[in-house]
């Protein structure tokens, strides 16, 4: 009796390994077309320029070259700004942006996840339904409006108006609400003030959750080069994204332009390997309730 | 009884509280959380909520560029011409119908790879990151592929044509399926992680269970998985939806972005408003009606 269990839960297993490859074997074909695009970003990036007209085009570089990003440097070599001064920018609003997006929607997720105060399920419904807009609706009132604030030609047009974050504010929230109430009721019957449950329980709970948004937006920011080309018109203000769009003009430069899209979404692929396991975490806490 | 007990205690104490003129402290609290909110509400209003109500003042106006505020009030007018242009109503009705057969197909694919990637086989968290890149990736590498492309050709067909000389890959991707493949799993990767965490949500005693009642996986996907997750499956369409009528390469973005920025010679920042207020009422209502319709499935 008991060698025929034995027997059966060898075979079991057996079955589960087989169909964990299986699996394995599926989703990796999946997987690999969900990467075609990066894997094709890499590749057209050394490839040399008879390859890049090449048509129809090939896949991979045959003749794999750096000539692409030693032309990058030749073109960044000669501009009226100096490159450096494209990338300070970008650095200065990237930090800028994320610092301030966070502070704000961590701020108001606070109270929309742990408090009651009038009018609160009419804002999260209004939120909900704004991420459903479509922003080239409101593109020529917030063109009017920006203008009005004074904004344009600042670093602060970049910041300020993606500062009302409504995917980051319903993360967040959707976040907040797995911790129980009764942390932030201890704190309270502690004496805490709301500033203080704010920044030493919420904020600090909240970790990958923020890790999660900083890296949704990080690839917007810093790529950013519609708000450069619209409403700045001091070359000094503009960014490296705005930069690197305007090498792309012409024959000559379309290895150093690809080299350039390589270079740009690096620093994206980069932030999320570092931070993967937080955004998995998030994601999995935002889909549940 | 005890919760009752606590909310009747509650409610005398903030009576008396009231009687004698002072704030209580529940009340003083969620004053406080309002504070918290403030930054965020007057961004949302000036960035997000005024530039709204505008753009529906802009669609009953003649305006133009010099003079966006005035203008003179033209009542439906704008709306009438975006619906006798005969291109407009094919544009708009070929990308409605588009959306409505991509959200199946998007549903089905990532309900398939959840499940698939919910099961414990050898470099499950590799595969659980590679299908979450396109979430960040999405915008930011599409925009400069499509920078790049020679021509029109997308990354997929470039693929394809690479496997032409394999006729049964061509075969099976044959035409612009090829293309459609890339593209439906890109769009998917939300989709499948808001249907991974649902599935980890459902308690696995219900699965032992079922299992030594000798059901197999194939019946026990259907009537203990689905059940369950359904109201994510809803979740997941109307979501498919919204992301497939906002999509920036969706034709009608298109038009409205061609009517703006003057390529027919003028802008039409009426008619564009116009446009898009009649595009986003025909998605809320179709995303109505099938909540409608799926409601007493729910239950």
């Amino acid at each position: 009796m008991a060698q025929v269990d034995l027997d059966y839960l060898k075979r079991a297993k057996k079955r589960r390994d087989v169909s964990g490859k299986a699996i394995a074997i599926v989703l990796g074909i999946f997987g690999l077309i969900s990467l075609l695009p990066l894997i094709y970003c890499f590749s057209t990036a050394f490839k040399p320029l008879d390859e890049l007209f090449l048509y129809p085009p090939r896949f991979f570089a045959m003749k794999p070259t750096l000539k692409n990003f030693s032309d990058l440097m030749a073109v960044t070599a000669n501009t009226t700004v100096p490159f450096s001064r494209y990338l300070f920018n970008t650095v200065i609003i990237t930090v800028g942006y994320l610092f301030a997006m966070i502070l704000v929607s961590t701020m108001a997720c606070y109270p929309l996840s742990k408090h009651n105060f009038p009018g609160k399920n009419i804002m999260f419904k209004t939120i909900t339904t704004a991420m459903m807009f479509v922003a080239a609706a409101t593109a020529v009132p917030s063109y009017l409006i920006i203008n009005a604030l004074h904004l344009p030609n600042t670093y602060f047009v970049y910041i300020i108006p993606g500062l009302a974050n409504t995917t980051g504010v319903f993360l967040l929230k959707q976040f907040l609400d797995q911790v129980p109430n009764e942390i932030f009721e201890a704190g309270k019957i502690d004496g805490a003030t709301e500033w203080q449950l704010y920044t030493k329980i919420a904020i600090p709970l909240m970790r990958n959750a923020q890790a999660t948004i900083i890296i949704l937006s990080f690839g917007g920011i810093w790529g950013e080069s519609g708000t450069a080309a619209t409403y700045i018109y001091d070359e000094q203000l503009r960014t490296l994204g705005w930069f690197m769009g305007t090498i792309g003009g012409g024959l000559a430069r379309a290895g150093a332009s690809a080299a350039a899209s390589l270079i740009m979404i690096l620093p994206t692929i980069i932030m999320f390997v570092v931070q993967q396991s937080k955004v998995m975490d998030t994601m999995a806490h935002s889909g549940i309730k | 009884m005890k919760n009752n007990k606590t909310v009747k205690a509650k409610k005398v104490l903030a009576q008396q509280a009231n009687n004698y003129g002072v704030i209580s402290f529940e009340r003083k609290r969620n004053v406080e959380g309002l504070i918290f909110v403030i930054p965020w509400i007057i961004g949302f209003i000036w960035f997000v909520l005024v530039p709204l109500v505008l753009s529906v003042r802009i669609s009953f106006f003649k305006t133009t560029l010099a003079d966006l505020y005035g203008g003179s009030f033209i009542g439906f007018n704008n709306y009438m011409e975006v619906i006798k242009n005969p291109q407009y109503g094919e544009v708009i009705v070929n990308s409605f119908l588009n959306s409505l057969y991509q959200v199946p197909v998007v549903v089905g694919f990532s309900l398939f790879v959840a499940v698939l990637l919910k099961q414990k086989f050898p470099g499950r968290t590799i595969f659980r990151v590679i299908f979450f890149i396109p979430v960040i990736l999405a915008g930011v590498i599409m925009t400069y592929l499509f920078q790049q492309d020679v021509g029109s050709v997308s990354v997929f067909s470039s693929l394809l044509s690479e496997a032409t000389d394999n006729n049964m890959l061509a075969m099976i991707f044959g035409g612009g399926l090829s293309s459609q493949i890339g593209s439906i799993m890109w769009k998917s990767s939300v989709e499948i992680l808001i249907f991974l965490a649902a599935l980890q949500s459902v308690p696995d005693i219900l699965y032992e269970v079922v299992e030594l009642d000798g059901a197999t996986a194939w019946e026990s996907f259907w009537h203990i998985t689905l059940p369950y997750i359904s109201p994510f499956v809803i979740l997941n369409a109307v979501y498919a939806l919204v992301d497939s009528f906002v999509d920036s390469s969706n034709p009608v973005m298109g038009l409205m972005n061609s009517l703006t920025n003057g390529s027919n010679g003028e802008a039409y920042y009426g008619m564009a408003s116009a446009l898009s207020w009649m595009y986003m009422l025909m998605a809320l209502i179709t995303i109505l009606v099938f909540v409608l319709l799926t409601r007493r499935w729910l239950k």
